[in-house]
């Protein structure tokens, strides 16, 4: 499907839905039945989440069976096979480990503006939404809101957080949050790689208004650490279409401070529009290219409606 | 360069209003936006500057400043070096022969022609003027420098179907231009040098051009009816006059219709200079009477006519007489002539009321106390009373002379022949004319005399009508002069036409003031307010029809006019140049300066840059539509 129908359908839908609360406990009900989805993520502690393809001696579902060597604990020797087989064998059980989940929220005064579109309230309700779908899969979270100030690269992280019970504690965090400085995917990202080393999810919500390499190095940064990466493109309604906008225009670059005087006509608004179609092409295009998840959502669209279909068709979550 | 209404100029301070909106629809956002990455396709302003005017304004400026320098009204000024004061007439000739054809063309375009020629080749300097002359002189164009209104009007002069005073027309333009420096009048027509008879003064210079030499022309000369007051349709007779000017014979045919019922087809052949008159029989009824020529020559107007057949009019007289003779005489008199209607009182049963119904009354030897309204006839009034002084009785009265121009009396030959035997010896009043003069008893007094008094027509005859008997041979005389004076006395028939010539005014006055509208020939309309008098000009041959409050009048023009029927120019001068003394008047040299005002041709332009700013905002509003698709 062209960029622009899927840009289209995206903002034609339900309007309201943008001011739903992610700590709303209607909410939730629709969430439960939501886990994430992954292919090779996994963690290194013993966790909920079975991991195909990766056994134990102990375990709720039986995956396979191997034979007795010198040092297997004969706890798991299976004495039914023994007798029928008069051979030692013990049993394996699918590995069942923890998925740490990594959330990257681009904090940058993109995310801010236009002020309409409230961009990064909705990432921050996305945020919080995945948060509680992986407790409640007893799957550790960690958010880490990233910008780039004037001393360098900001990284600003949640507690780990292993409970649902703890959920509420991002709302403490998500208030002390805002928009501002520089998008610092570049640089956040190994930042906390640096602090951080557990293999698992990483997801990446951010507007993605940087050169291809910033966010591309970024990508190739958390794959580089065994990650699997999935990226939440988000988009403002304003912002794609500016609204009727024209006439002579001084425009300022929210992150740079850049400006540009400009007279925008009508065929400089259709202009527009098509570059930011192909803006959004070039990320999914190179998501794709690089074996990154990819899901395009609109700041005004619903976090349900985000939870529920959006995600799902981009293979980022699945039903219980 | 100025202005007339320099004030005006303030006006232009919209301007300044427009380019304030013109700014504050520019006005620069500002606007804060994600990322100048997804601006690139956008392209940067020009930097020119804030104030960025596009079509719409420029006409919208140009609009506004047009307005606002025509309101002030600016006028450009020509200083003219040299300016003389002469002066140049145009004396156009516009009678009847110049509608002759020459060739396919009328000699009064070639004229005009001819006038354009003359005008272009003047200096822009000289003043002129534009005559027309047909039966009377009128000014076309008065003094003026302006060329193109001269060319204009021009352009608009037309000849009409009258004659010519030519004469009138040249002593104008002489009057008009007199006291001024050097004159020239140029006189354009068909007639002769010899007809306007002038000479130029000192100074002066007449140059003179003619046109036309055909004398194609067969006319309707004349068309009468002839019918007086006592005589009914079927008495009436009808002659057409039909004369060829040309000295060529020429064949024709000639159609006359009474009403719309045809009455005579004739077909003629007239020699060289011929004429004919035709009889038209057979009228019997009353109505209009229409002549015309089916004949090929070169002036159409003078190829038809028209005239009016009475219908029966029925004359009411009131005889007021104690002579049993008179009586008889009157009763004779109304049985031989069918219309008259007449009614006889002695005097002593004469009262006022009595002339309520009649139209002439008859006085004889009897004066009414009373002033009336009624025309009357008085014979032989008894002296004494208030209104004819008479002195005496005379006997043996000698007619010394008569006025046989007077209609009581025209064609009246044997006038001294009248009965005479008692004469009253009369004052002639102040309002009256002597019809007849007479000597008796050594002094001259009038013994018949005709005049108008307190709006009505009074004869008074000096002699005893009682004398003699007026229905014998012996005093034919005095039937004629008796039935002459009747018809004189009767009042005009208001409702048959009048046959006017062309080129001659009607007047007529008015019982009251009333607004007046005329139908002239040619279908055109004319109307004036209020007046008491009808004047009006015949330009046109053909029916006219007068209304004036209740009164209605129809008048038939026609063209009887010889000279201008006879167009052949036998002895042709294309042009002639009479100069007048050397004096001191020449040219002098003055400065002056033309002032043209451009207030007009501004609310022009404003008008059409109105209408492309309405396009061009049309034009753009469209194309905005189609960008945003709607």
């Amino acid at each position: 499907m062209p960029a622009v129908a899927r840009l289209t359908r995206l903002f034609a839908r339900r309007a309201g839905a943008a001011d739903e609360d992610p700590f709303d406990a209607g909410l939730f009900s629709r969430l439960d039945r939501m886990r994430l989805r992954f292919d090779r993520a996994r963690g290194a502690r013993t966790g909920e989440t079975p991991v195909r393809g990766l056994t134990q001696e102990s375990g709720i579902e039986l995956e396979s069976f191997k034979s007795y060597t010198p040092g297997d604990d004969i706890r798991y020797v299976d004495w039914n096979a023994v007798g029928r087989l008069d051979q030692l064998l013990t049993r394996r059980f699918v590995a069942e480990r923890e998925i740490p989940i990594h959330i990257f929220l681009d904090a940058s005064a993109s995310m801010g503006v236009p002020a309409a579109d409230r961009k990064f309230a909705f990432a921050m309700r996305l945020a919080a939404a995945l948060a509680y779908v992986a407790l409640n899969s007893n799957d550790p979270v960690r958010i880490a809101a990233l910008r780039l100030g004037a001393g360098g690269a900001e990284v600003v992280e949640s507690a780990l957080l292993r409970h649902r019970g703890r959920y509420l504690r991002l709302k403490e965090y998500f208030g002390a949050l805002n928009p501002s400085g520089r998008t610092a995917l570049a640089e956040g990202i190994p930042r906390y790689l640096e602090r951080h080393h557990e293999r698992g999810l990483a997801f990446v919500l951010s507007d993605f208004l940087v050169p291809p390499e910033v966010y591309e190095g970024a990508f190739a940064r958390l794959r580089a650490r065994k990650l699997e990466v999935h990226a939440v493109h988000v988009v403002g309604k304003v912002e794609q279409g500016l609204d009727g906008l024209q006439g002579r225009l001084r425009i300022r670059d929210a992150e740079t401070g850049a400006v540009r005087e400009v007279m925008l006509s009508a065929a400089d608004r259709r202009r527009y529009a098509a570059a930011f179609a192909e803006r959004v092409e070039a990320v999914r295009a190179l998501c794709h290219r690089s074996n990154v998840g990819h899901a395009l959502v609109g700041s005004d669209d619903g976090i349900g409606h985000c939870m529920t279909r959006v995600l799902p068709t981009a293979g980022m979550m699945r039903l219980r | 360069m100025g202005f007339l209404e320099p004030y005006g100029l303030a006006s232009l301070g919209f301007l300044g209003i427009l380019v304030l909106l013109h700014l504050r629809r520019r006005q620069q956002r500002e606007l804060e936006v994600s990322s100048l990455l997804l601006w690139q396709s956008v392209r940067d302003e020009p930097r020119r500057g804030r104030f960025r005017p596009n079509l719409l304004f420029a006409l919208q400026v140009a609009l506004l400043g047009a307005l606002g320098l025509a309101v002030a009204r600016p006028y450009w000024e020509e200083r003219a070096e040299a300016v003389t004061n002469a002066r140049t007439v145009l004396v156009f000739d516009v009678s009847a022969s110049m509608q002759t054809l020459e060739g396919g063309e009328r000699r009064f375009d070639q004229a005009r022609r001819k006038g354009s020629e003359v005008l272009a080749a003047l200096d822009r300097n000289v003043e002129v003027m534009v005559i027309a002359v047909a039966a009377h002189p009128r000014v076309v164009v008065s003094f003026t420098r302006d060329r193109s209104a001269l060319a204009r009007a021009l352009e608009a002069l037309e000849p009409n179907d009258g004659p010519t005073r030519l004469s009138l027309g040249v002593e104008l333009a002489h009057s008009m231009a007199s006291g001024s420096g050097s004159l020239e009048i140029d006189v354009f027509t068909d007639l002769p040098s010899e007809a306007i008879g002038f000479s130029p003064s000192a100074g002066e210079r007449l140059r003179y051009f003619r046109f036309g030499r055909t004398d194609d022309n067969v006319a309707l000369a004349a068309l009468r009816v002839y019918q007086n007051p006592f005589q009914d349709p079927h008495e009436a007779r009808g002659y057409a006059l039909i004369k060829n000017y040309a000295h060529q014979p020429k064949d024709l045919k000639l159609h006359v219709t009474l009403g719309s019922k045809p009455v005579l087809d004739d077909v003629l052949h007239l020699a060289g200079r011929e004429s004919r008159v035709v009889a038209i029989p057979k009228l019997g009824d009353s109505g209009r009477l229409e002549a015309w020529l089916d004949v090929s020559d070169a002036l159409a107007v003078d190829n038809r006519a028209l005239a009016f057949v009475r219908p029966t009019r029925r004359i009411r007289v009131l005889a007021v007489t104690d002579s049993a003779a008179v009586r008889a005489d009157l009763a004779a008199l109304a049985r031989a002539v069918p219309t008259l209607d007449v009614r006889t009182l002695a005097s002593g049963e004469f009262r006022k009321d009595d002339v309520a119904g009649a139209e002439v009354a008859i006085f004889h030897a009897f004066v009414p106390e009373e002033p009336l309204t009624v025309n009357s006839l008085y014979s032989y009034p008894p002296s004494g009373n208030g209104f004819l002084r008479s002195a005496q009785d005379v006997v043996g009265a000698q007619i010394l002379d008569w006025n046989d121009a007077d209609p009581i009396l025209h064609d009246l030959r044997y006038v001294e022949a009248l009965p005479l035997d008692r004469a009253r010896l009369l004052e002639l009043p102040a309002w009256a004319h002597t019809l007849i003069a007479s000597r008796a008893e050594g002094r001259e007094f009038p013994l018949a005399f005709a005049g108008e008094t307190g709006g009505r027509r009074v004869v008074c005859f000096g002699f005893d009508l009682g004398g003699r008997s007026l229905v014998k041979s012996e005093n034919l005389s005095l039937l004629l002069v008796m039935l002459n004076a009747l018809r004189w006395l009767t009042p005009p028939d208001g409702v048959s036409p009048v046959q006017v010539d062309v080129g001659e005014t009607y007047r007529e006055i008015l019982p009251a003031p009333a607004p007046i509208s005329v139908v002239a020939a040619d279908g055109r309309t004319q109307t004036w307010p209020a007046k008491g008098q009808l004047s009006i000009e015949l330009a046109r041959a053909g029916e006219y029809r007068v209304t004036a409050g209740e009164l209605t009048r129809t008048l038939y023009a026609n063209l009887f006019d010889a000279d201008e029927a006879d167009i052949g120019r036998s002895l042709f001068v294309a042009e002639e140049v009479f100069e007048g003394g050397r004096s001191g008047r020449v040219a002098a040299v003055v400065r002056a300066s033309f002032v043209h005002e451009l207030a007009r041709a501004l609310l022009l332009a404003g008008f059409l840059l109105a209408l492309a700013e309405w396009l061009t905002w049309s034009w753009l509003g469209r194309a905005w539509r189609a960008a945003k698709g709607v």
